[in-house]
């Protein structure tokens, strides 16, 4: 290329040399692509005859999703076989546009189009794509093992302390929960997380919300263990073992909008395909971190979105099933190894409300074998079907038991925790169906033919708790006869704080005293404004709570087998159940007891008002031991310890030397407790003497500058100092002592 | 009743008998300090009176006030001796160590840059002078408080954000500043008795002591609600702490809600070792007694409330 210059202008236009800027500018040729041609394999193969028609039921079929391209149906024919010319069985649909073609792969792969006949729908670039895949097998580079961190040290303290966690303003900290002093922080994080924070059901991970999907955390270094891409996560559930994780969006799925937030070259780590798109709700492998399947959100049958409740899948105790309602309609149970529809269809329930599986695996005495698995639903009454409560084993869908009920305003199923029976809290209409009571319906689930007691009572109850542990069967209920009983949420606080009851009733075999077999009324504690009844994990203690509202703020801590002296006199085991102790929580909205039952502790959270925000730490017998006020105070969370490996004679076992036992903890919480007061009298004692250094210099250069200023001439004010007293002493002083005796 | 309005500052005479109070309402109170009976008044502020104080031989009693003056009165007559116009309201007064000068920290407000004017107080002269000695200006936001250091050198101010000054005032230069002293308002400062260390308060919710020499921070005390005041005691290791949520974030009347406890600390260990009910406000203003045998409190609720200490108090000894 020359260089022009003043005197060596070019004379004309084609003088000038333009290429480089052709080359800079060039438009390239518009590439040929075949990302809107779709391959559709398994047609009939049809001679020239029928060809018109096929491609014209093909084009009926296709043009629903995108509008083929004029002559855009190609079939390649095979002349080979002799005879005439056939088609080979697959044709080319060229559509306008790229996105049509993805719509009617999306729609039409695995549509049936006879009896023998389901197309299978490829992009083109798919098949060119697979071609070109080597054929020889290419080992992938083996990844080194890593070891995994012991997910459940924390259980290995050596004083056997229960961690906690406590999320507050933007920090989420873990803490082992001491007795004696402060709890002793493990580890805290601010933005750890940005939602909320929940431990998985057996304390082996710390889960943490994000924007982007959620994260598991946990053994000794906190590291991340797993992350699960769930954009806008909102809830989260795990199935009892912690195999399974749910999670459930607001936003529905968009593949393209996850690689987005993953960034260009990460898309390999979209877990989403897609047949993913516009499903809420997921299901995870908790270990591996994979995606297994994902859900649409519950639709009614005119398409509507239902609300539904969380967890919106149940487990099964085993996680071999877990399952959906849709309430009116039906319930959905899928089987966990293969993610799919037991027996590939759901089960029409008209009319189903809510259902619950019993949650334990009961093992028959006689066989030692487990039995099926089961679950509880209800159906309201419907013209002039009445209500009827169901019990279904699982996967055989065999009816157990049901049993009809009338009058029906609404039903609640509580299972006893180790599945031995089931309480139906049904309320019902008074015949006027002017006010409402509640009639207890307990069915004995591991008993011969299920037999069912009625509990009828004059009020309704408001919240029902099973007493976690034991044979006894014991249950609390809170109940009112207040005209508009408040409702009870799914964690069983009621809404509102009327005038209630607290009763207790357990189950009474036949015997000397018992004439009747069945659940007999304890005890009741009256005129009460208890919102939450929360039995301690071990069963025995139960603390009756007034939560979550705004002018009462009442803990009681009932021992149930406090006066045994009293109950063994008058033969009625409700006279051992005593208040022990009240107590109050100012702006109390949560309450929660530790795992082992030890300790209770009630917080205020900054999520539910404003007032005094923090928590309480209280031993089971309600003697307050630590209150930190913490500021944005908004989750306490004890973590939860997996289940105990000790049979229930090993417990006994353990319970009968409970004294020799004792001794040891006992010595070692003292050791703890000097070495803990000798380290706070050690501190202090530095303190005192750096205060004190610090206090002599500052008097000497006080005393030196003072001087120094009164030379110069800097004077102080004379106070008038009335220490000054002239003390006049007269002092007497015996020098000698006689006695004479005068005559 | 002495004040129909919320107190903005006790103070205790250095002999420990006289107990002067200042409120919103305009009255200037004093009191025999061992049984609260009132002596007299101080009138003729027409404002808010915000601060006083009193010369070692409690003789003059100096007020500041929302009028735009400082009053200089006979203490034992309550004759009003002098009047220092200023140009906008008067938020602390302070004698020096040695009673010669007064200070006086001005409001920022109508265009009026804050100030702390520093006068000559002469008990034997017939007139003072209106002229100030000097006027030290803030370099950052606006004075709160302010007191004399030791051997009356140097001015220790406080500010609206928190931060410090150590000024040598007779040279009107700027000694140390420590902008971070406090994360919120400054809302008291004093000196412990001879000038080398003083307490501070803040909506931080937290009281600080720092060195007057290098502003260096020594103690830390935390509370859980707003701290409007801040004093030492003279014979125990404590201090004590006033405040509570102001009363605009007050949701309920309920005294329990609203922290106003007076809260007393160790000075050393920085722990809380006990609290005093009471008031129905927010403490504003805590003195202690020079002998350290009470200590009175003024709150937002118009009471003063002069507390003499159980003897177990003085036999209280921390473990160490």
């Amino acid at each position: 290329m020359s260089v022009f210059t003043e005197n060596n202008l070019p004379a004309s236009e084609a003088e000038i040399d333009f290429s480089d800027l052709e080359n800079q500018f060039v438009v390239p040729e518009h590439e040929e692509t075949l990302e809107n041609v779709v391959v559709v394999d398994n047609i009939p193969t049809v001679d020239d005859s029928k060809e018109e028609k096929l491609v014209q039921v093909l084009k009926k079929i296709f043009k629903k999703h995108g509008t083929v391209k004029a002559n855009g149906i190609h079939m390649p024919k095979d002349s080979s076989s002799g005879g005439k010319p056939k088609t080979k069985g697959y044709a080319f649909v060229e559509f306008e546009t790229a996105q049509q073609a993805q719509s009617a792969i999306f729609n039409l792969n695995g549509y049936k189009l006879d009896k023998s006949h389901s197309l299978l729908v490829n992009a083109f670039m798919d098949v060119e794509r697979y071609t070109e895949v080597n054929d020889e097998y290419q080992a992938p580079p083996e990844e080194p093992f890593e070891e995994r961190e012991h997910l459940r040290s924390w259980l290995t303290d050596e004083y056997g302390r229960d961690q906690f966690a406590v999320y507050a303003d933007q920090e989420l900290s873990v803490f082992w929960n001491e007795t004696a002093h402060p709890a002793e922080k493990v580890i805290s994080r601010s933005n750890w997380t940005e939602a909320y924070a929940q431990w998985s059901p057996l304390g082996s991970f710390l889960c943490t919300v994000h924007e982007q999907g959620l994260v598991l955390w946990g053994g000794p270094s906190w590291k991340k263990l797993a992350r699960f891409i769930h954009r806008k996560v909102k809830l989260i559930d795990f199935s009892p073992s912690e195999r399974y994780l749910v999670t459930c969006s607001a936003e529905p799925i968009s593949v393209d909008a996850v690689n987005q937030m993953l960034g260009p070259g990460n898309e390999h780590q979209n877990p989403y395909t897609i047949d993913d798109e516009g499903h809420t709700v997921c299901v995870w492998d908790a270990q591996t971190g994979s995606l297994l399947r994902s859900f649409p959100s519950v639709k009614s049958e005119d398409g509507k979105p239902v609300k539904s409740s969380w967890p919106q899948f149940k487990w099964s105790p085993s996680e071999r099933y877990f399952a959906r309602l849709n309430q009116n309609v039906g319930l959905s149970i899928y089987e966990a190894s293969t993610m799919s529809l037991l027996d590939k269809k759901s089960i029409k329930i008209p009319g189903i409300q809510d259902f619950a599986w019993c949650p334990s695996l009961i093992v028959d005495p006689r066989t030692n074998v487990a039995r099926p698995e089961m679950l509880a639903y209800w159906t309201p009454e419907e013209g002039n079907l009445p209500a009827r409560v169901t019990l279904m084993s699982v996967p055989s869908r065999t009816l157990v038991r049901t049993k009809n009920l009338f009058n029906v305003f609404n039903a609640s199923l509580h299972w006893h925790p180790k599945g031995q029976a089931l309480c139906v809290r049904v309320q019902r209409y008074t015949k006027s169906k002017k006010s409402r009571f509640t009639n207890l319906e307990i069915f004995r689930a591991c008993e011969r033919d299920v037999p069912v007691d009625v509990i009828e009572l004059k009020d309704c109850a408001v919240a029902f708790d099973w007493e976690p542990v034991g044979d006894s069967l014991r249950f609390a209920i809170i109940h009112t006869d207040d005209p508009t009983p408040p409702v009870t949420n799914a964690t069983g606080i009621a809404s509102t704080a009327v005038n209630t009851n607290v009763s207790f009733y357990a189950f009474e075999r036949k015997g000397k005293v018992v004439k009747k077999e069945g659940f007999q009324l304890l005890k009741t504690f009256d005129r009460k404004k208890v919102t939450a009844l929360k039995w301690s994990p071990h069963g025995r203690h139960i603390i009756l709570a007034t939560l979550r509202t705004i002018s009462t703020f009442e803990l009681d801590f009932v021992d149930t087998d406090f006066d045994q002296a009293a109950a063994n006199k008058s033969g009625s085991p409700g006279d051992a159940i005593t208040i022990i102790s009240t107590g109050e929580h100012y702006g109390v909205t949560d309450l929660e007891w530790d795992p082992t039952g030890r300790f209770v502790v009630t917080s205020a959270s900054s999520w539910r008002h404003s007032m005094e925000h923090g928590y309480i730490l209280w031993d089971f017998k309600g003697e307050q031991i630590h209150k930190a006020a913490v500021e944005r105070f908004k989750q306490f969370l004890w973590r939860p310890r997996p289940r105990s490996l000790l049979t229930e004679e090993m417990k006994r076992e353990v319970r009968k030397d409970l004294k020799s036992y004792a001794k040891e903890f006992d010595e070692q919480d003292e050791r703890r407790l000097h070495a803990a007061d000798a380290e706070l009298m050690a501190q202090r004692r530095r303190l005192i003497s750096e205060w004190n250094t610090w206090r002599e210099q500052v008097d000497e250069m006080l005393s030196h500058e003072t001087d120094e200023a009164l030379q110069n001439g800097y004077k102080l004010p004379i106070v008038a100092d009335d220490q000054e007293f002239v003390v006049d002493e007269i002092v007497e002083e015996i020098i000698e002592e006689n006695e004479e005796i005068i005559n | 009743m002495g004040h129909g309005r919320p107190l903005t500052q006790v103070k205790y005479n250095v002999d420990g008998d006289l107990l002067m109070t200042v409120a919103k309402d305009k009255i200037v109170n004093l009191w025999y300090a061992h049984n609260g009976e009132r002596i007299g008044t101080y009138d003729g502020h027409e404002g808010s009176v915000w601060s006083i104080d009193c010369n070692k031989t409690s003789t003059l009693v100096v007020t500041g006030s929302a009028d735009n003056t400082a009053r200089l009165w006979h203490a034992e007559t309550g004759r009003m001796l002098h009047t220092w116009e200023l140009p906008t309201a008067v938020k602390r007064v302070e004698f020096s160590h040695d009673d010669r000068f007064i200070l006086m920290v001005t409001e920022e407000r109508m265009g009026h840059k804050c100030g702390i004017y520093v006068f000559a107080v002469d008990i034997g002269a017939a007139e003072q002078s209106n002229e100030p000695v000097v006027v030290l200006r803030s370099t950052t936001a606006k004075f709160t408080a302010a007191a004399w250091g030791y051997l009356d050198k140097t001015i220790v101010a406080s500010h609206e954000n928190g931060a410090l000054t150590l000024f040598d005032w007779e040279n009107e230069e700027i000694l140390r500043h420590s902008a971070n002293a406090h994360e919120s308002v400054i809302t008291d400062l004093q000196m412990w008795k001879d000038g080398t260390y003083f307490i501070t308060s803040s909506k931080d919710k937290t009281a600080r002591l720092f060195e007057t020499t290098t502003l260096n921070p020594i103690k830390m005390y935390k509370a859980d609600t707003n701290i409007n005041t801040a004093a030492l005691t003279p014979t125990q290791e404590l201090v004590i702490l006033g405040g509570g949520q102001d009363s605009s974030e007050v949701t309920t009347t309920s005294s329990h809600q609203g922290k106003f406890e007076s809260r007393f600390y160790h000075k050393v260990f920085e722990d809380e070792v006990g609290r005093v009910k009471g008031h129905f406000g927010p403490i504003n203003t805590i003195a202690v007694a020079p002998d350290g045998k009470s200590f009175a409190s003024g709150g937002e609720d118009g009471y003063v409330r002069v507390h003499h200490f159980d003897p177990d108090y003085f036999t209280f000894k921390y473990d160490y």
